[in-house]
């Protein structure tokens, strides 16, 4: 019976050529779409998930709250874990870690590594295989180092990496102990090189001072622990922890313990995803498969009174309504089937573009049985999902009417398929608007004054010579005439986030009011390269030495929020340090735009951490030159690897430019399926009035009469999906807006904008069609008859 | 064999009532060959419909084999039409995507019969119907006579008690057209009850009995050995 009805579906699909192609064509794109989403949310949520205990691991963070917000810290005090190891039983394991850029040498060869100095218990809590070495044993001694077999190539070449030494800074030798297998792409701690904590005491780091809370901190927990139930333990216990060293009541932090296995979806972690991304992709691979399904099932309705006449001798031969539902649905499955064969082409084709939006390394594993059934599985749901309407519709019909030839396919399906040309570009529509406000949103974010000017500053980590002899490299790099201002500071004034809390108080203060603060250690210079404005007062400079020894430099929305009348001069202290208000800078933004302008201290520091250069973007090329050379001269092993301001204040954005381009791709898409199906539908309608138009034209109508009548009911459906689709996104894009502290009007622009793009392109398409059917030979038209 | 007692059917569209039958009392028994001739539009194909059990009536009763059929759900009609019941249609309905092996070997499907007992009777019925060269052709590359015989084959495949002919011959020249009717015949002489609706004289006359149908109701009922007495 199966047999029969393939049989009957493929002459159907070749009789009807470009319906079926039409069908096909729209069903592939969506299941494309699909099929590379899926590829793409399945390696998102593989992230971490192959640790055996990632299950059972977690990270601890703790989150402030801040009168300017709330900030979550991700990282702890290095006592802390050892204490709540030994007094909280279920925790059965911990791992502390901390990253540092240093220069790695060995012989000729050097690099800037990117060290993971940790707890010894890294490899077992964590699973980073070692094809050489004892994981046991790798980190005990205080010299030794594990990296990874790429990083031994990379150093050794083909030569046995275990008991080479590798030099830190030129000095401190490091005994190769273990190689880890290359770490998978799918991994948040991306560590090629590991170093036991116990070779900090030689650099004069005490890691059981409470001091600095620099470190990571993974728990693994017994299996089958309540969480929530550590979670608060652990709350208790630093709570109290807090009050015998600072003698203060209040804990300010709240405790979390975040999964292992989620981490990556967590939108706090840096070059991770998110879960909101993951949702919204999902959904923008449904709606394209949902529209493509629409079309299936519109063009089919459509077409059904063609095939009415099988249906009822079918009917007659004895098939039940049953046997020709289960006909149809099947005839929709394997329609389905082609076009996952023509989806799985298309993604082919797609990934390696689709890879450099993702910035993935995805491929279409077709040996993976999993990947292969869910493929399937989607396959028998899209021909379901298109078929099933149709099926049923088709079922019910009569044989005597159909067979009476009286047939003809009744209102109520022609009013469900203008429900479905309203819903299908409503859709599009509604993805049309929400990809202009996003590009929009974008573009205000990445050219909103920011306070300060990140374009043409180029900035890097200063390592050895660099760093020990700050002032004479700046000196040096000055020299040339494209480098026109150097500073430096300790965080990235594009991503500011230590905070001094409520530890500072300043002059005049009501001692009730609170105002907890931003703060960051700059040097010299720092707001005339950055061109920021001086509100009032100046800022340090090496002609006033006592700047350096209790001036202090603040922003206006400190003084502002604490009230501070004729500034300069005021007193303020913090840490027990008294200083004095020398200048107030304009406000700038020291976090992505998601967060509002922070008051904040900019402090004197001689520990340059990130040096900035502006450049003369005239004379961009030969500055880059020089500056790399001059660096080579205050440190020869190091290797110089700078980036450009803006481009890292960019990377805050990459999810959501990441999402703005899959927009615009869907965007294309879903008009083009859209229109796709419009086309079919149109030109079997015309198909189907051709002897109407044949009598009116007979009667005198002119071939604008006729387009007219042709058009004007689908121009009307895109209107009212307009009408629909526009306050539908509205809400959603005002719900994605919510996240930044910064945002554009949504306006009418992009409402209006789409409507008639949207609105242009139906017209085109059904025009085409229109004026083939207005164009024909009445005469023929009419011995269609 | 079949037997309808006040037989009636309206049809209702938005404003009008058409009462397509009207107290038809009609009794056939197994093997005979009744032709039903009457006006266009004075209901011989709604009768035909009602016989075939493609549709119920609104009134009355109809016994199919001593069963009462008359408001039997589709399901039911569909499960005692197959098997029990061929049709032929004036214009042959036969099924442009199916060859003439494929059309005929429907019923068949729909009964559950297996593969290979399938191929057998089908061709037999082909042979029967010297249509077997054409095995492989799609209804079009068929003339009207020939896709009339298929017709004729697929509704005697499932070797059916009864075959409901509609104008059999409608669409058919005489040549063809007495070729149909030797196959009816033919078929009626090894058994099979044959009611075929037609509105030509002389094959109604090949009949047993010819009852005329005249605004719904039937007018006579004319026993062909009365004619003859």
């Amino acid at each position: 019976m199966l047999k029969n009805y393939f049989k009957i579906a493929l002459r159907n699909i070749a009789r009807n050529k470009g319906c079926s192609l039409i069908n096909i064509a729209g069903l592939a794109i969506g299941l494309a779409v699909c099929i590379l989403i899926m590829l793409w949310v399945q390696d998102e949520l593989s992230y971490d998930r192959w640790h055996h205990n990632a299950g059972n691991t977690y990270l601890m963070m703790s989150t402030q709250q801040l009168n300017t917000g709330e900030q979550v810290i991700t990282t702890q005090q290095a006592p802390l874990a050892p204490i709540l190891k030994d007094n909280i039983p279920e925790i059965m394991n911990y791992v502390r870690y901390f990253v540092y850029d240093m220069p790695i040498s060995y012989g000729e060869k050097s690099f800037n590594e990117q060290l993971c100095l940790a707890d010894s218990s890294y490899f077992s809590v964590f699973t980073f295989p070692l094809v050489e070495g004892d994981s046991l044993k790798a980190l005990v001694d205080p010299h030794s180092v594990v990296i990874t077999e790429q990083l031994a190539r990379k150093y050794f070449g083909e030569e046995e990496p275990l008991g080479k030494v590798l030099t830190l800074r030129d000095r401190v030798p490091l005994t190769v102990t273990g190689v880890m297998r290359n770490i998978p792409e799918n991994s948040s701690l991306q560590y090629e090189m590991v170093i036991p904590f116990a070779l900090l005491r030689e650099f004069g780091v005490d890691i059981n001072e409470w001091k600095g809370s620099d470190y990571y901190t993974y728990l693994l927990l017994k299996k089958d622990t309540d969480a929530a139930a550590v979670k608060e333990k652990i709350q208790n216990l630093s709570s109290s922890l807090y009050r015998e060293r600072t003698e203060k009541e209040v804990f300010p932090y709240i405790i979390s313990l975040v999964p292992l296995s989620t981490l990556h979806l967590q939108g706090y972690w840096y070059g991770g995803g998110s879960l909101q991304t993951v949702y919204i992709m999902l959904a923008v691979a449904v709606v394209i498969l949902v529209i493509a399904c629409m079309n299936f099932i519109n063009i089919s309705t459509a077409r059904s009174t063609i095939r009415a006449k099988e249906v009822g001798l079918r009917k007659v031969a004895g098939a039940h309504k049953g046997d020709l539902i289960l006909q149809f649905l099947s005839e929709a499955v394997l329609l389905a089937c082609l076009a996952l064969m023509l989806a799985l082409v298309l993604v082919e084709l797609a990934l390696p573009v689709f890879n450099e939006i993702a910035q993935k390394n995805l491929g279409l594993g077709l040996t993976d049985w999993k990947l292969l059934s869910y493929f399937l599985f989607l396959m028998v749901v899209t021909g379901i999902l298109s078929g099933a309407y149709t099926a049923f519709y088709i079922s019910r019909f009569q044989p005597v009417k159909v067979l009476k030839g009286v047939f003809k396919s009744g209102r109520g399906s022609m009013r469900f398929r203008r429900i479905l040309v309203v819903a299908q570009f409503t859709l599009s529509i509604g993805i049309t608007v929400c990809m202009l406000v996003l590009f929009r949103q974008i573009e205000y974010v990445k050219t909103k004054d920011l306070g300060y000017d990140k374009n043409n500053v180029l900035c890097f980590r200063p390592t050895g010579g660099v760093a020990e002899h700050y002032e004479a490299f700046k000196k040096e790099l000055l020299k040339d005439p494209g480098v026109l201002d150097v500073t430096s500071s300790v965080q990235n004034i594009v991503h500011v986030n230590s905070t001094i809390g409520n530890n500072w108080s300043w002059e005049g203060r009501d001692p009730s009011r609170k105002l907890e603060i931003h703060f960051d250690w700059v040097s010299y210079d720092y707001a005339k390269t950055m061109k920021m404005e001086i509100a009032e007062g100046r800022f340090y400079s090496p002609d006033f030495p006592s700047d350096t020894i209790d001036g202090l430099v603040v922003n206006e929305s400190l003084v502002r929020l604490a009230g501070i009348k004729d500034p300069i001069g005021k007193k303020i202290s913090y840490w027990g340090r008294d200083c004095r208000i020398i200048g107030v800078v304009n406000d700038f933004h020291l976090e992505p735009l998601y967060e509002t302008l922070k008051p904040m201290l900019l402090i004197y520091s001689s520990d340059h951490q990130v040096v900035y250069v502006r450049i003369n973007p005239d004379k961009l090329q030969a500055a880059l030159v020089y500056i790399k050379q001059v660096y080579k001269e205050f440190e020869p092993t190091g290797t110089f690897r700078a980036f450009f301001l803006n481009d890292a204040y960019d990377t805050y954005y990459m999810d959501e430019v990441r999402l703005l381009t899959v927009f615009k791709y869907a965007t294309g898409l879903t008009i083009f399926v859209s229109c796709l199906g419009l086309f079919g539908l149109v030109a079997y309608l015309a198909e189907q009035r051709t002897r109407e138009i044949g009598i009116r034209k007979v009667l005198g109508a002119s071939v604008a009469s006729i387009i007219r009548l042709l058009t004007k009911e689908f121009v009307l459906l895109v209107i009212t999906a307009n009408l629909v689709a526009w306050p539908l996104a509205y809400l959603l894009m005002n719900r994605l807006l919510e996240r930044y502290a910064y945002r554009i009007d949504i306006g009418v622009g992009g409402f209006i904008l789409s409507g008639l793009l949207i609105l242009t392109v139906a017209l085109v398409t059904i025009s085409y069609q229109a004026v083939r059917a207005a164009l024909t030979d009445p005469v023929k038209a009419l011995r269609h008859e | 064999m079949i037997k309808t007692v006040s037989l009636k059917k309206i049809y209702t569209t938005d404003e009008v009532e058409t009462t397509a039958l009207n107290n038809v009392n009609l009794e056939i028994r197994e093997g005979e060959f009744v032709s039903i001739m009457g006006p266009s539009g004075c209901g011989k194909s709604t009768l035909l419909n009602l016989l075939g059990l493609l549709d119920n009536p609104s009134e009355g009763d109809y016994y199919f084999m001593d069963e009462q059929v008359s408001q039997y759900s589709e399901r039911k009609r569909a499960s005692v039409r197959k098997g029990s019941i061929g049709f032929v249609f004036q214009s042959f309905n036969l099924i442009d995507e199916l060859t003439v092996f494929e059309n005929v070997e429907l019923p068949l499907l729909y009964l559950g019969v297996s593969g290979s007992d399938r191929k057998k009777r089908v061709e037999e019925v082909l042979e029967q119907m010297q249509i077997m060269a054409r095995r492989n052709h799609f209804p079009q590359q068929l003339s009207g006579g020939q896709q009339q015989r298929v017709a004729v084959a697929r509704a005697v495949v499932a070797r059916p008690k009864v075959i409901l002919a509609d104008e059999p011959t409608g669409n058919l020249d005489s040549k063809h057209g007495d070729e149909v009717m030797d196959l009816l015949n033919q078929l009626n002489e090894e058994g099979t009850t044959i009611i075929m609706v037609t509105h030509s004289p002389s094959y109604a006359e090949r009949g047993q009995r010819v009852v005329h149908l005249f605004d719904g109701h039937i007018v006579t009922e004319n026993i062909k050995d009365k004619f003859h007495v």
